[in-house]
């Protein structure tokens, strides 16, 4: 992967396909209007926590707005407060977890965190459904990190998985929209950005943003004034 | 960032470990009994670490007079006298011992990190040989003088001479062999990515026959005529004829059963998620006893006259006279 | 991945590429084939006969197409112009427009002028080289937006509306959402465009630019202190998480602020270049794909480099000049490249303007150095230049990714060059290069409310002040109106630099790395660069104006993850 790497880059609007994608992964998918639409995302196989074998980009992203990050079940960093966090996502969004937004934890240390080792996290961390934990082998798991980003540009520092970035992804496969966030970041401002991706039957009116105050704002708690 | 956030979720997996049926109306007359616990850490070490080191431990076998136990992430394997529970020594191996097995005079590891299997001395755990076994060594099964390591991650199993330490074959299995038993004559493997186990012929290698079991197959034990097979993902076991390799039944036990082990009277599995082992007699699958083991038990070991269960959730093992 | 250090040896082997040598191809034949051409790829070669290879330097992405350099003149930024609004702006909102808070000071401030500002999907051509016309966010059609010219004592309504894509419409990075900030401006806080207070089409918001001097409603009531005018500023889109690709696609433009010191005419006050002579410059790496699209890299959290540069929205322009001062207004439009400007033929800068604030005095400099967000102020005088002669603004700094310059100045011939001078006539000069140009004002330190300190972090890949990321939601200092305070900015973050942005009012250097600030620090500023292991403290002040505020990184790529925080102003 010398020569393309990121198969992250995309489009901007109203723009022809472009050969970005992985060499391997096949031609670049094009959506309608000759959009660069999902961006040449690489279908690489995967591994959920319940056993099923998943495709990266057909399973995981089409069509659907995810949360991302990576994360192994024995890091005693920034991955304990991440998932807390999402945890607390989990119980804001309530049932549109599953529904309209899709967790995705891919485990950084795929030899160490087989699929019956992330069900066992999965349990105790009190996942629900909608809450991918996935694993794969290591080459595969190394291209989507790199791909989307999860790098450090110093060569030690990148190398060092205690120093991982903690950063979570969100997005709208269909709209090409991503945006990250710090895990450590406040869950309620999580949710609310989780929310951005998800297409509402109309649009907002004027202000969108939480301070607005004919907006209706996540309080924390998932509670709403 | 916070320190705390580790302490946090190991707590809470705790607290569900103290109700493992949450929801449902128990009481703590109800509930199983608790097996013996005996911790692999020094309890010094344990309470001046930040959080649990976690040996977080898959494997056991028993020398006769010793359990020996795999500390994953520990990178080293305890010996515990097998009757009073007292901690004889932890000795270094490679990287990631995910399995053992005992020869008839020696312990062998696979060191999955490493990319070989070891043999140990049962006396002081020195390292009498090294062999490399590529692709990921996860299970070792013994029998007829014969060592079988499954290797996880090139889909095969390789047969080495135990007295030698000589490599005799290695031989094409499903993808993701993770647990196997041998059954007289043959050796059964569980091919965790496929839902199949594979039957091979001991002696050349050469596959009998694929029979498709549940989801996740995971262990493997011989009862004698029968191989059973636990199911990760549908929480059940799978019972196959060994002679024949039809499938006889299929019975429910607890949340994500990983080891099975056959005692000479009943099948007993560790269901990692639910915490407990259960005893299930051979004809039907009815579930004897449940009793409760510490968190997330994956190996388990009959001695003869006790079970024993590996506890990957920390760095403990958990036995029963029972 | 080609290392810093190979970098380096291909500066070694890079003799071997000099005119003259077996292949014959120099540097100026590489340029015209468009293999040199601006920087982020670099041409090396392996030995003395093997072919030329193209060598990935900075990222991963594919090089932007070839252009040719110096073939578009450079555009002159179009000065908005004053029109009607309908509905007419009032103190509270009106028909059509976004949520806010009541204009502070409506009445003592009524506009004299209104100027109406379209954010819109359209096409602009970046560079005739490119197989097609770049889909852009633009103000008004026009890439920058048009050039909003105002005066001290003229207040004014700029009505900033969207009429973007909707956001089920929009396909891509940027969200067609927007709240639009005015840079360096003295601006009541519902005028500020708060990163929170962003609106869709097709809703409007009035912002309310009273131009007026700080201190009029504190210290130096009732016009304000004339010490603390300002002269160059910008505006820009601020919606949080999504402000670098807004900006990168357009949403920004400059604006010109006059006083009786600094005119906009050479024949009064300090007489600077004035009129055509008087250059807004803004500058803006982009990466551009094959199909001529403009690139914008959404899974990089560290910042984004491009390998092309435009000064008003064309790549490598050229620029037909006089003998005779020039005045440029130069802005580093972002997202995170830093600049560090030389002309080729070893002409100097005279340095008058610091983030839009005169110096004291002019400094005379060989290179000026700009971090995103800054803007700096410089007279060129091309005087005693000949006719026909060309001359480079080349960007010697090096820098290999979001994390700043790496500390190494390029040599000239391994230079990004940015912009092409062409002396071509002669014109008529009335223009001074003063000694002295606007005091600073008058500060008391001791009389500081309160001392904060705010550290700069980078953990695990996660930017944090002070350990806590960005949350529109949460206020991190309240200061008390019109009163004074030290804040001391720590960078914590290993080898990265954070060009540092505060709202409201400049600050004042008091120290860097506990020494007296010097040279051009002695001013009044917006932006810090804020260096790898560097601590700085301010003198700030919150006069006249109530409400919310950002601090942030302006590398506008870790504002967007979250380094940043708000701050309001209580009575």
């Amino acid at each position: 992967m010398n020569f393309l790497a990121r198969f992250g880059a995309y489009a901007l609007s109203g723009c022809l396909p472009v050969a970005l994608v992985l060499s391997t992964d096949g031609p670049p998918r094009t959506g309608p209007g000759g959009h660069f639409s999902p961006a040449g995302f690489p279908n690489l196989l995967l591994r959920s926590h319940e056993g099923k074998e998943v495709r990266f980009y057909d399973d995981l992203l089409k069509g659907k707005v995810v949360v991302l990050h990576f994360f192994y079940t024995r890091c005693d960093g920034v991955c304990p407060q991440t998932v807390e966090n999402l945890l607390e996502v989990q119980r804001i969004l309530g049932e549109r977890v599953g529904r309209d937004v899709f967790l995705h934890s891919i485990s950084l240390k795929p030899d160490e965190d087989p699929p019956e080792r992330l069900a066992a996290y999965a349990k105790e961390v009190g996942a629900g459904p909608g809450w991918l934990f996935l694993t794969g082998e290591v080459d595969v798991v190394e291209r989507l990190r790199r791909g989307l980003g999860f790098v450090d540009p110093d060569p030690e520092v990148d190398k060092d998985k205690s120093q991982h970035v903690g950063m979570v992804l969100f997005g709208n496969e269909a709209r090409q929209s991503w945006v990250a966030c710090p895990g450590g970041s406040s869950p309620a401002l999580m949710a609310e950005q989780i929310l951005w991706m998800v297409p509402e039957p109309e649009e907002r009116a004027g202000g969108g943003g939480p301070t607005d105050p004919d907006r209706t704002p996540i309080l924390p708690g998932g509670k709403t004034k | 960032m916070k320190p705390d956030s580790r302490r946090y979720l190991w707590a809470a997996a705790a607290l569900a470990a103290a109700a493992p049926f949450a929801g449902a109306q128990t009481t703590s007359s109800q509930q199983p009994p608790t097996l013996t616990q005996i911790s692999l850490v020094p309890p010094s070490v344990a309470a001046a670490a930040d959080f649990e080191p976690g040996g977080m431990p898959e494997a056991l076998a028993y020398d006769g007079t010793h359990v020996w136990v795999a500390r994953q992430f520990a990178n080293s394997v305890a010996k515990i006298h097998a009757t009073n529970g007292s901690i004889s020594g932890t000795f270094p191996v490679g990287n990631r011992p995910l399995a053992l097995a005992y020869d008839g005079s020696h312990v062998w590891v696979a060191n999955f990190g490493d990319d070989n299997v070891q043999r140990l001395q049962t006396s002081d755990g020195a390292v009498v040989s090294t062999v490399p076994v590529a692709g990921g060594p996860g299970s070792l099964a013994f029998g007829g003088g014969i060592l079988w390591v499954a290797s996880r991650g090139n889909n095969s199993v390789t047969k080495i001479q135990a007295s030698t330490s000589a490599v005799l074959g290695t031989f094409p299995v499903g993808r993701r062999p993770i647990g196997m038993a041998i059954a007289g004559n043959d050796l059964w493997v569980a091919n965790n990515n496929d839902d199949t186990v594979t039957r091979l012929r001991a002696s050349d290698g050469v596959t009998l026959g694929t029979v498709g079991v549940g989801k996740g197959p995971i262990g493997v034990a011989y009862d004698g005529t029968r191989v059973w097979v636990s199911n990760f993902f549908s929480n059940t076991v799978t019972k196959i004829q060994a002679s024949t390799g039809a499938t006889l039944a299929t019975y429910s036990v607890g949340d994500s059963p990983v080891g099975v082990v056959y005692d000479g009277q009943r099948i007993r599995v560790a269901n990692s998620g639910s915490q407990t082992v259960m005893r299930l007699r051979v004809n039907d699958g009815v579930v004897l006893s449940t009793v409760q083991t510490g968190k997330g038990p994956f190996g388990l070991l009959w001695t003869g006259s006790a079970i024993w269960a590996a506890n990957t959730g920390g760095d403990s093992v958990s036995t029963s006279a029972f | 991945m080609v290392s810093k250090r190979k970098g380096e040896s291909f500066r070694r082997s890079k003799k071997g590429l000099a005119p003259g040598a077996a292949d014959g191809l120099g540097r100026r034949d590489l340029l015209k084939m468009g293999l040199l051409a601006t920087g982020g790829y670099l041409v090396a070669r392996k030995g003395t006969s093997s072919p030329l290879i193209l060598v990935r330097r900075r990222d991963d992405f594919p090089p932007s197409p070839p252009t040719t350099p110096w073939a578009v003149a450079l555009p002159m930024q179009q000065v908005a112009q004053n029109v009607a609004l309908n509905p007419a702006p009032a103190e509270f909102p009106v028909q059509g427009e976004a949520p806010r808070a009541p204009h502070q000071k409506w009445s003592q401030f009524l506009p004299q002028k209104t100027y109406e500002l379209v954010a819109a999907e359209t096409t602009h051509v970046f560079h005739p080289d490119l197989p097609a016309p770049s889909t852009v966010w633009s103000f008004n059609g026009m890439i920058p937006g048009p050039l909003i010219k105002a005066n001290y004592g003229e207040p004014i309504v700029v009505r900033f509306r969207n009429s973007l894509p909707t956001v089920a419409q929009h396909v891509g990075p940027g969200r067609p959402e927007i709240s639009i900030h005015l840079h360096n401006g003295h601006t009541a806080s519902e005028s500020d465009g708060n990163p929170a207070d962003f609106y869709a089409t097709p809703f409007f918001k009035d912002n309310h630019y009273p131009n007026v001097l700080a201190g009029f409603a504190s210290t130096h009531q009732p016009n304000g202190d004339p010490n603390e005018a300002l002269s160059s500023l910008w505006y820009h889109d601020h919606r949080f998480d999504f402000t670098a690709p807004n900006v990168y696609k357009g949403l920004a433009g400059m604006y010109s602020l006059f006083d009786n010191l600094d005119t906009g005419n050479e024949l009064t006050g300090l007489q600077l270049p004035s009129g055509a002579f008087d250059v807004p410059l803004f500058f803006a790496d982009k990466l551009f794909q094959a199909n001529g699209q403009v690139f914008f890299d959404t899974f990089n959290f560290d910042g984004l480099l491009g390998d092309k540069d435009t000064v008003n929205g064309k790549i490598q322009p050229y620029f037909n000049v006089a003998r005779r001062k020039y005045r440029f207004r130069m802005l580093n439009g972002g997202p995170s490249r830093f600049y560090e400007f030389f002309l080729s033929n070893g002409l100097p800068f005279i340095h008058i303007s610091n983030d839009g604030n005169l110096l004291p005095a002019p400094i005379t400099k060989e290179s000026l150095r700009i971090s995103v967000a800054e803007r700096i102020d410089a007279i060129v005088d091309f005087s005693n230049c000949s006719i026909g002669e060309e001359i480079i603004l080349q960007n010697r700094l090096e820098q290999e990714n979001g994390r700043g310059p790496t500390g190494h100045l390029l040599d000239p011939d391994e230079a990004r060059e940015v912009l092409k001078f062409v002396v071509t006539s002669d014109a008529d000069d009335f223009s001074e290069v003063p000694a002295t140009l606007r005091t600073l004002p008058t500060i008391n330190p001791n009389g500081a409310a309160a001392t904060r300190t705010w550290r700069f972090e980078r953990t695990n890949g996660q930017w944090a002040i002070n350990g806590k990321f960005f949350n529109p939601n949460e206020i991190r200092a309240t200061p008390k109106l019109n009163t004074s305070e030290i804040w001391i900015l720590k960078n914590n973050s290993g080898g990265w630099s954070h060009p540092i942005h505060i709202h409201l009012e400049e600050f004042r250097v008091q120290k860097i790395n506990n020494q007296d600030p010097q040279g051009t620090l002695v001013s009044r500023k917006d932006v810090i660069e804020l260096g790898p292991n560097t601590e700085v403290k301010l003198f700030m002040q919150f006069r006249d104006w109530l409400g919310k505020y950002p601090m942030h990184c302006h590398n506008t790529v870790h504002e967007d993850h979250q380094m940043m925080l708000r701050w309001d102003v209580i009575p």
